[in-house]
């Protein structure tokens, strides 16, 4: 009995000798590679960190190094920033590649690195970066240079709103910005009056409670959402296809409220959902769902309703009954979902964007973008996509109507938040797609809502929604 | 080198002595440590008291595992569950109109309790791994359940507390000390009512059962009764935190009644020594203070903190932290330092010649199975 208790414990102190230095090799060796994604780091070492791939290449390594930084203004903004000077007021001078020198102005990011919202997380991280490049170049905020720190929440709404007052109490940001999940940023959004600091919603956050129902003074998002994606998607799905359609979705939360969506949303335009085919979340056996569908022509269309793995799994399956040639099929198309290369499964869907993966055929300011986005970040295979783009807008936008109060910090928040309200940036740099506009009642925004469909790896554009004619999201009234 | 049975015999008393009659000693010490909580946040100022609010809130969750895994041996890996439903509770009732502050711990720790005799059911008609399956399928319905109420619940979005500063006694959790101290107040209340059950022939009864059920009821005690009345004493444990955090986040989202909540529990629990009060408090705010200050450095913290847990398996594998404590001051200092070294000339022996070394592992920190069974 002896003998065996001593071998055991030789076996563990041996583990333990072993085990631990190596962990901690291992541990180090991955932090190494990963030091800049983490809190505390500026937006400097944040650039560096996202595009660790370019050192040599003109958006490269340092984005507050004076070389790169006069190239990269060049190509994002050659007419310097029309936004801000629009929002600012014909007294404000044009501040094309002018290094912002005041003191800086802390944005606190909320990033998803880590967790079921990382592709998405480490999206928003490269749309801030890429936006704060483009910022400090062309003179700051108000003068003053943007600096990030970031913070991992982890999809966790506890840990979002611990983090939220940490960075605003402990590191002393001047706005909070992030949460990828509803529940992280709907959580957030309740401590933004109490921490008195602008709070921004951007990428993910696709829950219209967050400026339908839970709407406040110091909470905005630019991205439009929900209905105001679904509204002109419907229109478009009613005319082209026909007024009878078929939701095929994850049941639960999400899936549940696209369901809601599509109905309220194709009800207006005169049609109807006539068929609902719930499925379980994360169910491997998808057949006997899909077979449901039907293929009579009682449905003129199909709305998939699935995020991640299940998505490419329905998709999958549709394609092997051959559903998509007999019923339209509307979806996530756009290629950022699948990691910048769209599976066969999802060929000839439709889907609703407000950002196409491969730009926007005459836009030259969308191009211009687009170019300066490559440069910035050469390994990623698409253009900056739906999830970087909405952050690199909410920075942007956040500049623009902090140029206009001519802000100093987080004192002048009052001011920030009237320019906020009142906000509307013109195409150009900092909005290329197309203007954007913000509503003072939700402080919900609005921009252009793309209609695409996928052919093979190329999206085209069915549809182009001009953001005047995107709806409003509800009638919250802040307070 | 083992222990010897008169070592043994001294560490088994001392072990006795702080856990059923704090003496003079631990009763300074505790005095410390409470004017210490009461005095240091307002004078250090910054963001410590919201920091220590949530560390005693955990500290709560580690409390109510420890109280069944520890005292009474069930591993019950569902204790995030009553701790969840609490806050669901709470946030719901916020949502129907109730701001009532003294209402809503009683709303709160009574729907908390209502699952803890789910569990209490489990720990009379179950054991063993069976008991364990039973409490992680429940937590695992329990996620499920805002998904399939997401009216009542909010669904995957959560939902927000509604009544203002009213609903925490006007006490702001992000401004001023006011809210910390109802957190620090409660949860001495909580320590307290544990202490005088443990305390008590209850108490006693209760780890006779965790030590061998079928001896304590063979000597006449119900076991079926004791289980219950426990599974309640740290259902109200964790419920009394659940309403905490509902209050500290103003908001309550579907991760409180998943697994992840239950396990960190645990893991407070582990940390800081399941058969004490004070260890799972100690724990939950040594472990929540190391992975936040990892995760504000690396995207890895997970990996570090998994490595911290190794260290603490292997070193502390019976009674954590505070067991560390027992040890050394039942060896005194002088012991300990000689312990210390002993282990460490261990290692080092073991390096150098082999096998052979092992003979001199660490008799000050360890002792044998014979000493902790005492």
């Amino acid at each position: 009995m002896d003998l065996a208790i001593r071998s055991i414990r030789r076996a563990r102190l041996r583990l333990l000798l072993v085990g631990l230095p190596a962990l901690l090799l291992i541990a180090c060796s991955s932090n190494n590679n990963n030091s800049g994604n983490n809190k505390a780091a500026t937006a400097t070492k944040a650039a560096s960190a996202a595009a660790p791939a370019s050192t040599s290449s003109a958006a490269g390594t340092a984005a507050g190094t004076a070389a790169t930084a006069t190239r990269a203004a060049g190509t994002v903004a050659p007419a310097g920033s029309p936004g801000a000077a629009v929002a600012a007021g014909p007294t404000q001078t044009p501040q094309a590649t002018q290094q912002a020198t005041g003191s800086p102005i802390k944005i606190g990011v909320l990033a998803d690195l880590t967790g079921a919202f990382s592709n998405e997380g480490n999206y928003m991280k490269l749309g801030v970066d890429f936006a704060i490049q483009h910022i400090n170049n062309t003179g700051g905020i108000n003068g003053h240079k943007v600096e990030a720190v970031y913070a991992d929440p982890k999809t966790d709404p506890a840990e979002a709103v611990r983090l939220a007052r940490e960075l605003v109490q402990q590191d002393n940001v001047d706005v909070l910005m992030g949460g990828v999940g509803s529940n992280e940023c709907l959580a957030v959004e309740q401590q933004a009056p109490q921490l008195g600091v602008i709070y921004l919603a951007a990428t993910g956050c696709a829950s219209d409670q967050f400026t339908s129902t839970a709407c406040n003074k110091y909470s905005f998002r630019v991205e439009p959402t929900a209905n105001q994606t679904t509204d002109p998607e419907s229109s478009y799905l009613v005319k082209s296809a026909g007024p009878k359609w078929g939701v095929i979705y994850a049941d639960y939360a999400f899936g549940q409220s696209q369901l809601k969506a599509y109905k309220d949303s194709l009800a207006k335009q005169g049609g109807s959902v006539t068929v609902e085919i719930p499925v379980p979340l994360n169910e491997s056996n998808v057949s006997p769902y899909v077979s449901k569908i039907p293929t009579d022509g009682s449905i003129n269309g199909l709305v998939v309703a699935f995020g991640g793995a299940d998505l490419v799994r329905i998709m999958s399956a549709i394609q092997q009954f051959g559903i998509n040639k007999k019923v339209a099929i509307t979806t996530q198309a756009s290629k950022d979902f699948f990691g910048g290369t769209a599976p066969d499964a999802v060929d000839g869907s439709i889907g609703v964007t407000v950002h196409p993966t491969d730009g926007i055929p005459g836009n030259t300011w969308d191009a211009q973008f687009d170019d300066a986005w490559h440069k910035f970040a050469p390994q990623e295979r698409t253009t900056i996509g739906v999830h970087g783009y909405t952050a690199y807008m909410a920075v942007s936008a956040l500049r623009a109507a902090g140029d206009a109060a001519k802000v100093n910090g987080k004192a002048d928040t009052q001011k920030w938040i009237s320019a906020f309200e009142n906000l509307t940036m013109p195409q150009g740099p900092d909005s290329p797609t197309g203007p954007m506009i913000m509503n003072k009642n939700d402080h919900q925004g609005r921009t252009n809502v793309y209609v695409i469909q996928e052919h093979g790896q190329k999206e085209d554009i069915l549809q182009t929604v001009p953001a005047s004619e995107v709806p409003q999201i509800g009638n919250c009234q802040v307070k | 080198m083992a222990v010897t049975n008169a070592e043994a015999g001294r560490l088994t008393r001392a072990g006795g002595r702080l856990r059923a009659a704090p003496g003079w000693q631990q009763a300074a010490l505790l005095a410390l440590l409470v004017l210490a909580l009461v005095a240091v946040p307002p004078l250090k100022g910054g963001i410590l008291s919201q920091r220590l609010a949530l560390y005693l809130i955990f500290g709560l969750l580690g409390l109510s595992v420890a109280l069944i895994t520890g005292y009474a041996r069930l591993f019950n890996i569902g204790v995030g569950a009553t701790f969840g439903v609490s806050a669901y509770a709470v946030a719901i009732a916020t949502q129907h109109g109730v701001s009532n502050p003294l209402l809503l711990p009683l709303i709160g720790i009574g729907a908390g309790l209502v699952v803890s005799v789910l569990f209490g059911i489990y720990a009379i008609a179950a054991a063993g791994i069976q008991y364990m399956m039973l409490t992680f399928l429940t937590t695992l319905a329990f996620f499920e359940i805002p998904n399939w109420a997401t009216k009542l619940t909010g669904g995957d979005n959560g939902l927000v507390l509604q009544g203002g500063l009213r609903i925490s006694f006007g006490q702001n959790p992000i401004r001023g000390h006011g809210f910390y101290y109802l957190v620090l107040g409660v949860t001495l209340f909580v320590c307290a009512v544990c202490w005088y059950a443990l305390s008590s022939q209850f108490g006693r009864a209760i780890r006779a059962i965790g030590q061998n059920p079928l001896r304590a009821a063979a000597m006449g005690y119900e076991v079926s009764r004791y289980r219950m009345a426990l599974t309640l004493l740290s259902g109200f444990v964790a419920a009394t935190g659940g309403w905490l955090l509902a209050l500290d986040n103003q908001f309550v989202s579907q991760d409180l009644v998943g697994l992840n909540y239950s396990l960190n529990g645990l893991l407070y629990a582990l940390v800081g020594g399941v058969d004490s009060i004070l260890g799972p408090l100690i724990g939950a705010a040594g472990f929540r203070y190391i992975s936040e200050t990892i995760s504000r450095h690396s995207s890895d913290s997970q990996l570090f903190i998994g490595i911290a847990l190794i260290a603490i398996v292997f070193l502390m594998p019976d009674d954590g932290v505070v067991g560390l404590y027992r040890r050394a001051r039942a060896r005194g200092l002088r012991g300990s330092f000689a312990g210390l070294y002993a282990y460490a000339l261990g290692l080092l022996r073991m390096l150098r010649s082999g096998d052979e070394a092992i003979e001199a592992e660490p008799a000050g920190l360890r002792p044998t199975e014979d000493a902790g069974n005492g």
